[in-house]
């Protein structure tokens, strides 16, 4: 818990979200939030909390706010580490009154106003956005290594990861993000000397980051513990890169170790006014209500012998 | 580049997680303990220790202890107690702990792994010092011979603060002299086992485990239950090392408490075992 203390901001950060919405500057249809919050929310369920922003503080916030000043009795206040980051100095102050920081896993994370007393485990996503406006709004890579060594990347199913991170340079503002300031962040990251260069189509800049930030493995666990193997997909419309293929996901699931088999197979037929290569079979009572197509990938869960 | 065995450790990782969420929310011992609940309001504890107010000892579940940051934990000086196994506090005496404390092996490599990506050195000497982990069954123990997933930045201070020994992978037989040179040149990975072992923890009892290897993998064998590590793909893969030294997990299991014996006939070496433990009684002949 080294410089959590140094890197909480003593001003108000002048590029930062105005919220503590995920994906807040991207343009994600309204499907792919809410499929996102609820990944997020069955996650962080598993370990028995709820992972968000108090609901205090934008219900009622100048009557929390006037609680915290004069540290009246009451239950402490739960704020993301982006919100902790994001907020100005004056209000981290009332609020570090009577705070705990959320944790993916439910663990306690405490604060004083400059400093971290545990380690959060937070969304990629989150990750992904503090470290991009830390480095837009400061430019000094020193934080941007510090600040990785304060937080840890929650583990998630390699398929809700490639629906969201696997993408391109083009669409990488979808998300919300400046393709060249994570660049930029992947080779702060990286050590090396010279900066990778990324091609248009280049889709392994956001795994790349990924790989090298504190994580919790990119894997799918069986719910019996035993090895099982799934077809069961994300369907297009959760997809941020629409021209994703079978071919890069592979890719991905090679960096990570995730074992598989097959292929997306193709359409015989073009669909007329579109052009929709691969088949979808669509898949009764998914496990997972949003992997709910198959096209012949299969992937292998965790408990499965490499 | 060079394949590396990988062992199935992320079930693991999924079984410790959940573990610990339910040790954190206090009830990881027999009785409940909470975090002092000023932990939340920690700020205006800290400003009454810098501005030398008497205030009660924090009273803090281990975990909590080892995720102060050092300067707060210099701050709050001995004005301390941790809860140990038992929900008993013990109140630190010029920064240490009276006597170490023993919490499960999950808490501790948790807090372990933290400190140590947070490059927090002195907490994670403090752990070793300090902690010790809570035994496991035999049956246990070798399911945990499957790899920590840590970052390396992790791993390395484990070597570099002289926690963990740095050993190199094994050869596998009938190797020829490039792959030799690799594997010997290139770090084991570290099990949750040597860590374990590493922690001060033991077996709940004596046991056998018996082992036995092959060129399809190694096998251990519990009463209980059996681990078999990955299998040896290409034996003519001259990049292909075994991502575990055997020689390591069998000095572990030994210092677990262990009694580790070469496969011959499984059933029967545990009944010998178990007469050389406890020979039949010779009263009523």
């Amino acid at each position: 818990m080294l410089l959590a203390a140094t890197l909480l901001s003593i001003t108000s950060p002048s590029f930062s979200a105005s919220s503590g919405a995920s994906f807040e500057r991207g343009a994600l249809t309204a499907f792919q939030k809410s499929a996102w919050n609820s990944f997020i929310s069955s996650e962080a369920a598993i370990f028995g909390c709820e992972y968000q922003d108090d609901p205090r503080l934008n219900d009622d916030t100048d009557a929390t706010l006037k609680a915290l000043a004069n540290k009246e009795p009451m239950e402490p206040i739960m704020v993301t580490y982006r919100t902790l980051q994001n907020i100005g100095p004056n209000t981290r102050a009332l609020i570090t009154n009577n705070v705990v920081v959320a944790s993916m896993e439910c663990n306690p994370v405490y604060a004083t106003e400059t400093a971290l007393l545990g380690v959060p485990i937070i969304p990629f996503e989150e990750a992904l956005t503090i470290l991009h406006d830390d480095l837009a709004n400061y430019g000094d890579i020193e934080r941007i290594k510090k600040l990785t060594t304060t937080f840890v990347v929650a583990g998630m199913d390699p398929r809700w990861f490639w629906s969201f991170f696997v993408t391109d340079r083009a669409h990488m503002d979808i998300l919300g993000f400046d393709f060249d300031t994570l660049a930029k962040i992947d080779h702060v990251l990286s050590g090396d000397k010279t900066p990778k260069e990324y091609s248009a189509d280049s889709y392994t800049l956001l795994y790349s980051i990924h790989k090298k930030l504190h994580h919790y493995p990119v894997k799918f666990y069986s719910p019996t513990g035993q090895c099982v193997r799934e077809s069961a997909e994300p369907s297009k419309e959760l997809m941020v890169w629409p021209e994703l293929t079978d071919a890069a996901i592979k890719s991905f699931y090679n960096a990570h170790n995730v074992k598989y088999k097959g292929k997306w197979k193709t359409k015989r037929e073009i669909e007329e006014g579109a052009v929709s290569l691969y088949q979808e079979k669509p898949i009764d009572n998914p496990t997972v209500p949003y992997f709910n197509v198959s096209r012949g990938l299969t992937i292998y869960s965790a408990e499965c012998k490499p | 580049m060079f394949k590396i065995k990988k062992e199935i450790y992320f079930v693991f990782h999924k079984i410790i997680l959940i573990t610990l969420s339910v040790l954190l929310s206090s009830h990881a011992f027999a009785k409940v303990c909470l975090d002092d609940p000023r932990m939340f309001t920690i700020k205006t504890v800290l400003e009454q220790a810098e501005n030398g107010m008497a205030y009660k000892p924090m009273k803090l579940t281990p975990t909590t202890f080892l995720m102060l940051t050092p300067p707060t934990r210099k701050a709050l000086g001995d004005n301390i107690v941790v809860y140990n196994d038992q929900c008993i506090p013990q109140q630190i005496f010029k920064g240490q702990l009276p006597r170490k404390i023993q919490l499960p092996y999950e808490d501790l490599s948790y807090a372990l792994h933290m400190s140590l990506i947070q490059n927090d050195l002195e907490t994670a000497n403090v752990i070793f010092n300090s902690f010790v982990s809570a035994p496991k069954t035999p049956s246990e123990l070798i399911t945990m011979i499957h790899s920590l997933a840590w970052h390396s930045n992790a791993v390395e201070h484990l070597y570099s603060q002289g926690m963990l020994e740095k050993r190199s992978m094994y050869t596998p037989s009938r190797s020829g002299e490039n792959r030799r040179k690799l594997c010997t040149s290139t770090l084991s990975l570290i099990s949750h086992l040597e860590l374990f072992a590493a922690l001060g923890g033991k077996a709940t009892k004596t046991d056998l485990i018996i082992w036995r290897k092959d060129r399809y993998g190694a096998y251990f064998y519990a009463r209980h239950s059996s681990l078999t590590t990955a299998r040896e793909r290409d034996r003519t893969d001259e990049t292909d090392c075994e991502a575990f030294n055997g020689s390591r997990l069998l000095s572990n299991l030994k210092t677990a408490g262990l009694d580790v014996q070469g496969y011959s006939d499984r059933d029967e070496q545990f009944k010998v075992y178990d007469n050389a433990k406890n020979p039949p009684s010779s009263e009523g002949l």
